[in-house]
């Protein structure tokens, strides 16, 4: 365990931001040597260098996943995604496919279906990467959904998906969720109910494949001991012939604002004795839609992030119980649709006299207002012109730490970002972030967080999770509940198409 | 030349000679002369070898550092040899703590320090525990190596030991324990190593126990480090682009301090002493669904068996995938594989299964086929036959080529080769011992490879727990998995 990374507890919070954007947060590093060109297709072509070791991944990117999912569909991005696993004209089975990776000695493989992208990738020796290539051209260009095999999979994928069906995180996230995000909540699951996957049909799937996996909607992320020019052409021979139609429109129309007074209480067995988690959402902005938004975003989280800075003292001090600054944790997935900020931390419980974990919830949200406000009120004077720079050298420098594994660094930070945003956002990333005044995150937090006045503040979600060990001890607890209006989550209620029933 | 820095200047000549008079003196943590000489060399182990630096400190911590600019990232890491071997089933847990306490204070720096850099520097700071060893590491931006370094031994030379950050330290480590109860997979891991483990010096789990840790009071971290904390029991991995004679003077002049209390180092960890049997743990919230581990004692990685369980294992987990997976879509993910301790053992996993009262059978299915020396075709003429299968020794080139990319893969970051070069240090008394694997994979037989599936997994001893809702466990036949 490091101190920075606060394994501890990351648990619940890595969960709740799995929903969000599968990969977490990291950003691109400006003088990062990432080539890239466009195929006459339409196909994006991405090389990265990095010769430590004799290795090259080969990742293939769709934009899609849950975001682009409607109720009928929901769920199927993931079957679709293992099904490419399972066949196509030149290995026809999965055991083919199979042996093909191990005949090019392939090391690692897999593939992600996550709210906003569907990648697949492997990691071949470098000197045979035009292989690894021509393997995944095979893949995506010409799959063979065999109806049998497709049955055989749909148990594979019931037995994943209710895994997370039972997760109380999972449910936790997607109680929130469904509500805050309720015009469209089948764009923020990805594994959907397990009757799509049931009745999920080969045409279905060919259907998908005609409107999603297209070059227009596709980057293919070559990185590692490879040099450009090769990986390019390499990439033109095995790709350059694939068509298909113009790029999918993905989630239009935007969700909503949030809802006011959501608020969600989960008593749950598994929870932590000790500790309660408090978490607040404000609906934040969309990367194509309020694009300038999204860098500010980006650089008020890196100066909230110091355990010992003045946001995370302030609250420490002046909050019913907060377990540790440490946890302390406010976040921005940059998003394509359904932009959130969040605010998450703990709570001790059993503080002998203390109001009930609601009661407290209730306090805490409004002294993170009131901090946001001060921020908002002169940002300068609350951090100081300093610590603006520090905030971007730190975005600059995580930057650097995402770049050491070649692999990693294409199947999760450049995936992310072309998936999310674009390649001209990805390119112009830190450019943007360093133009990024305080009279910027002043406008920003008024808009998101705080408003100008009390009429115009935005919706705030508040979720509470606490173990029913804990919390029921508590007096006044049930009474708390109903007074203040929060709603109880079950996992029988919790996900979209539970409350549709 | 003001007083400070003539006393400075006179500090490096003493240094200096010190290190010129200990040149001949061999260096502890190479032991295998003899496999490290010229005519003995590959090119591959040649080319790394030039990348080490090694020397001994004045208190005689060995310290070894390899050259690496292929990124911006350095680690470096003071490890600890004994973890849960010098621990008790009382003591389980104390290593971690203090040193995670340590981690929160020193005399020159505050906590509030500490949170500081590690911010503005996008570091890190902590400790790990193994059942072998403990480590105490900082990893960060080259650029930063000057600020955080001299952090870093303050925090080992001249911890602070505060009440406060002990009680959040010892906080932190109760919920993560707590942590391992809320998921059914976690929670399988912690029902098998208590089973499996039973009163081996692994039971002392290196991140304690609820009963070790709530026993443990401010005292016993400061107990722990007044008497295990012994230059006798370190030594030093660092891996990045740093400048080693650079890097050797302010090692010696911060760690180099810590005295010799000549802790009694433990021997080899006994072996396992495995049964068979089946252990059911309910789950209430994994309603429909089951998670089955099963753990067998493996070869060490100084085991001549070890290379050939490794790859057979790949070779096992590929058949689990082609049967249980895919011909019967039965799991989620099977796998097979051991880890890389001493007294080391391996796993059998299904995870995720709605048929675990089915899925022995078609365990039992896959492995049948290994045992008769066949593995999953490779070749492109009759691999589309899910149901193919060809002999071992025809599969076994591309399952090492497939191992070495695997070896490769798990040495891109600066930590993962500090991991390693740890690893070799504690399985063979020699840092440059992983360096020999290339050519151990590349020497293996057919034979090899089955002959150690067979001895340690298919007629091994293996304990088996499934977790998942009382429906799910309930159906389980024991026979399936139980040798009588």
């Amino acid at each position: 365990m490091t101190i920075q990374k606060r394994s501890l507890l990351c648990l619940c919070i890595g969960l709740a931001s799995l929903l969000f954007v599968t990969p977490g947060f990291s950003e691109p590093y400006a003088s990062n040597p990432v080539s890239h060109r466009v195929l006459s297709n339409g196909l994006e072509v991405f090389v990265t260098e990095n010769h430590t070791v004799p290795l090259a991944t080969v990742c293939v990117v769709f934009r899609g996943g849950a975001s682009a999912q409607n109720p009928e569909n929901a769920g199927i991005f993931h079957l679709y995604e293992h099904m490419l696993f399972a066949g196509n004209e030149k290995y026809p089975t999965q055991a083919a496919f199979t042996a093909a990776l191990n005949r090019m000695g392939v090391p690692n493989w897999n593939g992600a279906t996550g709210s906003q992208y569907i990648n697949y990738y492997i990691t071949v020796p470098s000197n045979r990467l035009a292989e690894g290539i021509e393997f995944w051209s095979w893949a995506v260009k010409k799959p063979v959904f065999n109806e049998e095999k497709l049955e055989k999979e749909k148990e594979v994928v019931i037995n994943e998906i209710r895994g997370y069906h039972t997760d109380p995180d999972h449910i936790f996230q997607n109680a929130l969720q469904s509500r805050v995000f309720y015009q469209f909540p089948w764009r923020k699951n990805i594994d959907g109910p397990e009757e799509n996957v049931q009745k999920a049909t080969a045409a279905d799937l060919q259907q998908m494949r005609e409107a999603y996996y297209i070059p227009k909607n596709t980057a293919l992320m070559i990185a590692g001991d490879v040099r450009p020019e090769e990986a390019f052409k390499l990439a033109e021979q095995w790709f350059g012939d694939w068509q298909g139609g113009a790029a999918p429109i993905i989630a239009e129309p935007p969700q909503g604002p949030f809802p006011h007074n959501v608020k969600l209480a989960y008593a749950d067995d598994t929870f932590y004795q000790g500790v309660s988690m408090v978490q607040f959402f404000w609906r934040g902005p969309d990367v194509l839609r309020q694009t300038k938004d999204t860098y500010t975003s980006d650089v008020l989280l890196f100066l909230l992030s110091s355990p010992v800075g003045r946001f995370k003292t302030a609250l420490m001090e002046k909050g019913p119980g907060l377990y540790d600054e440490r946890y302390i944790d406010f976040s921005y997935p940059t998003s394509r649709d359904g932009g959130t900020y969040g605010f998450t931390t703990y709570l001790r419980m059993g503080i002998s006299g203390a109001p009930s974990i609601i009661s407290r919830t209730e306090t805490l949200r409004q002294l993170v207002l009131e901090e946001f406000a001060s921020i908002a009120k002169d940002p300068e004077a609350y951090f100081g012109k300093e610590e603006l720079e520090k905030a971007k050298t730190k975005l600059i420098d995580q930057n650097l730490l995402s770049m050491e594994v070649a692999s990693s660094f294409v199947t999760g930070t450049l995936t992310f970002w072309w998936s999310v945003a674009t390649t001209d956002y990805f390119f112009s990333y830190e450019k943007n972030c360093k133009a990024v005044s305080f009279q910027d995150i002043q406008d920003l937090i008024q808009r998101y967080i705080t408003g100008v006045d009390e009429r115009s503040r935005p919706a705030v979600a508040t979720a509470v999770r606490f173990s029913t060990a804990d919390g029921w001890k508590e007096a006044g607890l049930q009474k708390d509940i109903t007074n203040f209006g929060y709603q109880n989550v079950s996992p029988e209620t919790a996900f979209w198409w539970q409350q549709q029933r | 030349m003001n007083k400070k820095h003539t006393i400075s200047a006179l500090t490096g000549l003493i240094v200096t000679l010190f290190f010129i008079g200990c040149a001949s003196a061999p260096f502890p943590l190479a032991r295998d002369t003899e496999a490290f000489t010229g005519k003995n060399l590959t090119a591959f182990e040649q080319e790394n070898l030039k990348s080490f630096t090694t020397f001994t400190l004045s208190n005689g911590i060995p310290v070894i550092i390899k050259k690496s600019n292929a990124s911006q990232v350095f680690t470096l890491n003071l490890v600890l040899r004994g973890g849960s071997l010098l621990a008790s089933p009382q003591t389980a847990g104390y290593e971690q703590v203090a040193l995670e306490t340590m981690a929160r204070g020193s005399k020159t720096y505050s906590y509030e320090d500490i949170q500081s850099i590690l911010d503005e520097t996008s570091s890190s700071l902590g400790a790990s525990s193994t059942f072998e060893y403990a480590t105490f590491s900082v990893t960060g931006l080259q650029k930063y190596l000057d600020t955080l370094l001299p952090l870093w031994a303050d925090c080992l030379i001249n911890p602070s030991f505060k009440e406060e950050d002990f009680t959040q330290v010892l906080s932190d480590a109760q919920l993560a324990l707590q942590s391992k109860e809320q998921d059914p997979w976690t929670k399988t891991a912690v029902v098998m190593n208590r089973e499996f483990f039973g009163p081996h010096p692994y039971g002392n789990v290196p991140e304690g126990t609820m009963e070790s840790l709530k026993a443990m009071k401010l005292q016993d971290a400061i107990d722990w480090y007044g008497k295990q904390f012994s230059s006798n029991r370190i030594f030093v991995v660092a891996v990045g682009a740093v400048d080693p004679q650079k890097l050797r003077t302010q090692l010696e002049t911060s760690i180099g301090k810590i005295p010799d209390k000549k802790v009694p180092l433990p021997e080899k960890a006994p072996d396992f002493l495995a049964s068979s049997r089946l252990v059911r743990q309910e789950y209430p919230a994994s309603r429909g669904l089951a998670y089955l581990r099963g753990d067998f004692p493996a070869p060490s990685p100084a085991d001549p068996d070890y290379m050939a369980m490794n790859v057979g294992l790949k070779m096992v987990s590929d058949l689990l995938f082609n049967v249980v997976r895919d011909k019967y879509g039965a799991t989620y993910s099977p796998a097979a594989y051991i880890r890389a301790f001493p007294a080391n053992y391996g796993s059998l996993v299904m995870f995720k299964t709605k048929v675990p009262d089915k899925i022995k059978t078609y365990i039992d299915e896959a492995l049948k086929d290994f045992s008769r020396g066949y593995c999953v075709a490779v070749a492109a003429d009759t691999a589309a036959d899910p149901t193919a299968r060809i002999p071992i020794a025809e599969a076994l080139p591309t399952y090492k080529a497939l191992f070495i990319n695997e070896y490769y893969q798990n040495q891109q970051t600066n930590a993962q080769q500090a991991t390693t070069i740890i690893s070799s240090i504690i399985n063979t008394g020699d840092y440059r011992s992983y360096l020999k694997d290339m050519a151990k994979i590349e020497n293996l037989r057919a034979d090899q490879v089955q002959k150690a599936v067979s001895k340690y997994l298919l007629q091994g001893t293996i304990t088996w727990v499934v977790t998942g809702s009382k429906d799910m466990i309930d159906g389980v036949p024991e026979k399936d998995f139980v040798n009588k």
